[in-house]
């Protein structure tokens, strides 16, 4: 009896030890935290995986294991958390993340050095879910913490982000401040509106900027007088206050939402009023996307403006929307326009690979404006087409220096077996310079014998 | 290089007759009204003025009238070299509201790439950007809906897609495209950019990990060149030379050559409009702050095309380009017996635009753009995310997302730090 006493005895100890070593080895500090930098994928996920069986209390020990800067190397470990902010992150490991979330969470309110504090915030950017939260606010209001803590509550977005981040917004000053105006532009919040309209009234250049742009961004329809004034304050221009970006980015944002009058008011002031051609042409894409059923006559005014860069952005615009029914105005518009403009259409018509415009462009190799030929030989180039190789051919008799040279370009790019036998053909017919460019052509694709 | 002699412009005019040399200056009534004639030389701010920036004072038929950087020492370095009169900042915002300037010539590190695009595009002014394009995926779509949106040009500083011997391949690229468009060596291709095929991915700029706080030189605004950046107390190894081994502002040799070596290849490839549907890893672990080395990556597009980057020299008799109907090797070597004589037969590459001066008086999109520099630019960020979090990855080459990987799309648009944003 005593001999069995003794045994289960023995046994209980064993289990007391064995269950109070257990329990230290959860919340004290490893030793290790395994070997890192991973050699490779497999050897990483073996690793990782070894970290979650630590479970929350383990990442923690580890987490605290970093030390503060000169006292020394914490390349392990970063390697390790890390590591394992990103392991989280994979589809089918939610559950995983929500413990290094709260894990990271838990320890950054226990660990005293503030670089180590921002490098676990970076991971709580990864990872950090709606619950870490609570722990990042804390840190909105610190000079050195507010803005890694603010990029971590950027990518979780949720309701709550927004109201920590405008609940510091009161009380932070400096920097922060702009980080947190920012912010709340970038999460569009709404309930930050008085806020940031209050902060465009600022001294200070760069909040006030920071909020215009905040403000821009939640694109609320009653900050329109106030964006407006400010752009106008800067003649509708580019300069250092941003008013006029803050006003464009303020109707892309009204453009977003319905209804699009008040976007297709905002645009059309913008354009009215400023006569810079980068704001011009932005407008015109707003107006063209709001008023998609009539973007092909706004944009056939655009083309007849007097500033090249507008112009150019017009017809970039209409290259990008275009459609065979589209193409039949503009090849319209082209017959009643004059030389720039005709070159212009037959670029654009080139560009966007209207089929449908083969003949007119065809039709345009023979005109007498160089800039109208030039264009039509470089739609040819761009349509590749065998077929209008005899047109090409026939323009050439009557090119000058720089269509010669384009033909001869567009003729070496066009696929198709009978391009050279129509080349041969035409030689006889074509003045000496033209001729030369031929037999370069002759010679470069002539299979050798 | 011979067929490049043999198809320039000037080399055809000198060949022919020497007298119409002249008329390679396009006549104004050409150009249509308003525009800038040739003779009306172009202005340029150059923003960042380390060796980068300074190597690019001198590009033909423009004139440097301002520049920025930082580093008081870089920029009083970069003053000697120009003439007298010509303006110097400290702040690039204050640089793009110049009038009297046309491009801005961006050679700053590439955290600060997108930014700066952005904001010149508001500016009106055109815009020349060294490689990488942008540090991230989201920074490169931005970039792309600003350029279109205010209607300016852009070109990306990288020129193998058009001219230049590429590295050791030993050839140009244009008879290369002209190899690929001809379908001899049969389809799908797999391109294999290794040393034996004649690339060096300059594993040297790796970071490093412990690094003791340092005090700040006086004339480093530390603060500004970080900008967009996640403040990490200063350190010489984080600025200017080997700023390339931290992912805060670019992703090691991979950063650095990626585009020079993948964009030709996306243009060979006929993929400026797409990306791949994955990208495959096998590299040790990352550290989160310090890039370190990669053994291999693996690019798959949707129709099987496939570009592998060799890290490790593995690949010893890979051929560069691999089709199911013939192989391409350096030095345009192929086992296509005949394959010079077979390709006469087929047509050239069509012309590609690639005079910036030109594509800026003419409003006419450069060969490689905002939209195909995204691209290429795409090939290296989504392989510095693969690398970032250890693990190969899918993507949605429409909505330029990673699929099911959350911590991926973490990483194609990080939040930056404030006052910098994209807007």
């Amino acid at each position: 009896m005593e001999l069995i006493l003794n045994s289960m005895k023995k046994i209980l100890l064993i289990l007391l030890i064995c269950s109070g070593w257990f329990a230290q080895a959860q919340t004290l500090p490893a030793k290790m935290p395994g070997k890192f930098p991973a050699t490779d994928s497999s050897r990483l996920a073996a690793e990782m995986k070894k970290l979650t069986a630590a479970g929350e209390a383990g990442l923690i020990a580890r987490t605290l294991m970093l030390k503060p800067a000169k006292t020394g190397d914490n390349t392990a470990l970063q390697y390790a958390l890390g590591g394992y902010a990103y392991y989280v992150t994979q589809a089918a490991k939610e559950d995983t993340r929500k413990i290094a979330s709260r894990a990271f969470c838990k320890a950054l309110v226990r660990m005293p050095d503030v670089e180590n504090k921002a490098f676990i915030i970076s991971l709580l950017e990864i990872c950090g879910d709606n619950k870490a939260v609570p722990v990042l606010k804390q840190y909105l209001t610190n000079k050195r913490l507010c803005d890694p803590a603010t990029r971590a509550l950027l990518q979780i977005k949720s309701p709550d982000a927004k109201v920590a981040i405008l609940a510091a917004l009161k009380k932070a000053t400096g920097n922060s401040r702009i980080t947190l105006i920012a912010a709340l532009g970038q999460l569009r919040y709404l309930g930050a509106l008085d806020d940031l309209t209050t902060y465009t009234a600022s001294e200070d250049p760069l909040t006030r900027k920071t909020a215009l742009l905040a403000l821009a961004n939640v694109g609320n329809g009653n900050s329109e007088p106030l964006l407006a004034a400010a752009a106008a304050k800067s003649q509708y221009k580019s300069d250092s206050t941003y008013a006029t970006a803050a006003y464009l980015l303020y109707t892309w944002r009204l453009a977003e939402n319905w209804p699009i009058g008040p976007a297709v008011k905002a645009a059309e002031k913008l354009l009215k009023n400023s006569h810079e051609t980068a704001f011009r042409a932005a407008a015109l894409k707003v107006l063209t996307e709001t008023r998609s059923n009539d973007a092909t006559m706004i944009l056939m005014r655009a083309v007849d403006d007097t500033q090249p860069a507008y112009r150019a952005a017009a017809f970039k615009l209409a290259e990008r929307m275009m459609t065979s029914g589209k193409a039949e105005l503009w090849m319209i518009k082209a017959e009643r326009s004059e030389a720039p403009v005709k070159a212009g259409v037959i670029t654009m018509l080139g560009n966007s690979k209207q089929t449908v415009a083969s003949k007119f462009i065809m039709k345009a190799l023979s005109d007498k404006n160089p800039e109208v030929k030039l264009a039509a030989i470089q739609a040819v180039g761009v349509f590749g087409s065998s077929g209008m190789v005899p047109a090409l051919l026939n323009s050439m008799k009557t090119a000058d220096t720089l269509s010669v040279i384009a033909i001869r370009d567009v003729l070496l790019a066009i696929r198709g077996q009978d391009v050279l036998a129509s080349v041969s053909a035409s030689m006889a017919f074509q003045p000496p310079f033209a001729q030369a460019a031929l037999r370069e052509v002759l010679a470069i694709r002539r299979p050798a014998q | 290089m011979e067929q490049k002699k043999n198809h320039s412009r000037r080399a055809f005019i000198r060949n022919t007759v020497g007298a119409v040399a002249a008329f390679t200056i396009v006549p104004r009534h050409v150009l249509g009204r308003g525009y800038l004639a040739p003779s009306d030389q172009l202005t340029k701010a150059v923003i960042g003025t380390g060796e980068m920036g300074r190597n690019h004072f001198a590009y033909g038929g423009t004139r440097v009238v301002a520049i920025c950087d930082v580093d008081r020492g870089h920029l009083l370095q970069a003053k000697e070299l120009l003439e007298k009169g010509v303006k110097t900042f400290d702040d690039y915002r204050e640089v793009i509201q110049l009038p009297e300037v046309d491009i801005v010539h961006i050679a700053t590190p590439p955290h600060w790439h997108g930014i700066i695009s952005v904001d010149a595009a508001a500016a009106g002014k055109d815009i020349w950007c060294e490689k990488p394009m942008t540090r991230t995926i989201g920074e490169g779509k931005r970039v792309i809906e600003a350029v279109q949106q205010y209607g300016r040009i852009f070109r990306l500083n990288t020129w193998f897609r058009f001219e230049d011997n590429f590295y050791g391949l030993n050839t140009p690229v244009k008879p290369v495209k002209k190899l690929v468009n001809s379908g001899l060596l049969g389809w799908p291709l797999k391109v294999t950019v290794s040393q034996h095929t004649g690339f060096d991915w300059k594993f040297n700029w790796v970071g490093k990990t412990n690094l003791p706080v340092m005090p700040i030189p006086e004339d480093l605004n530390y603060d500004r060149w970080l900008g967009p950046a996640p403040y990490k107390p200063y350190h010489p190894h984080r600025v200017h030379q080997t700023f390339r081994g931290y992912w805060d502002y670019d992703g090691g040799g991979l950063g650095d050559m990626g585009q020079h070596y993948l964009d030709p290849v996306q243009y060979l490839l006929g993929k400026d409009h797409t990306s791949p549907v994955s990208v495959e890893i096998d590299a040790p672990q990352q550290h989160p702050d310090a890039v370190g080395t990669w053994r291999r990556i693996t690019y798959t597009y949707d129709d099987g095309c496939q570009i592998v980057l060799d890290g490790e020299g593995k690949d010893e008799g890979a051929a560069y380009i691999e089709g199911p109907l013939g192989k391409l090797y350096p030095g345009f070597r192929s086992d296509i017996p005949d394959l010079a004589k077979k390709l006469t037969a087929y047509p050239e590459p069509p012309v590609q635009i690639t005079d910036f001066n030109e594509a800026v008086r003419l409003r006419k999109q450069f060969a490689l753009n905002e939209e195909n520099g995204h691209r290429s630019c795409t090939l290296v960020n989504m392989a510095k995310i693969a690398l970032q979090l250890g693990r190969s990855l899918e993507f949605d080459p429409v909505k330029q997302t990673f699929i099911y990987d959350d911590g991926a799309n973490q990483l194609i648009d990080p939040p930056m730090r404030a006052p910098w944003n994209l807007y």
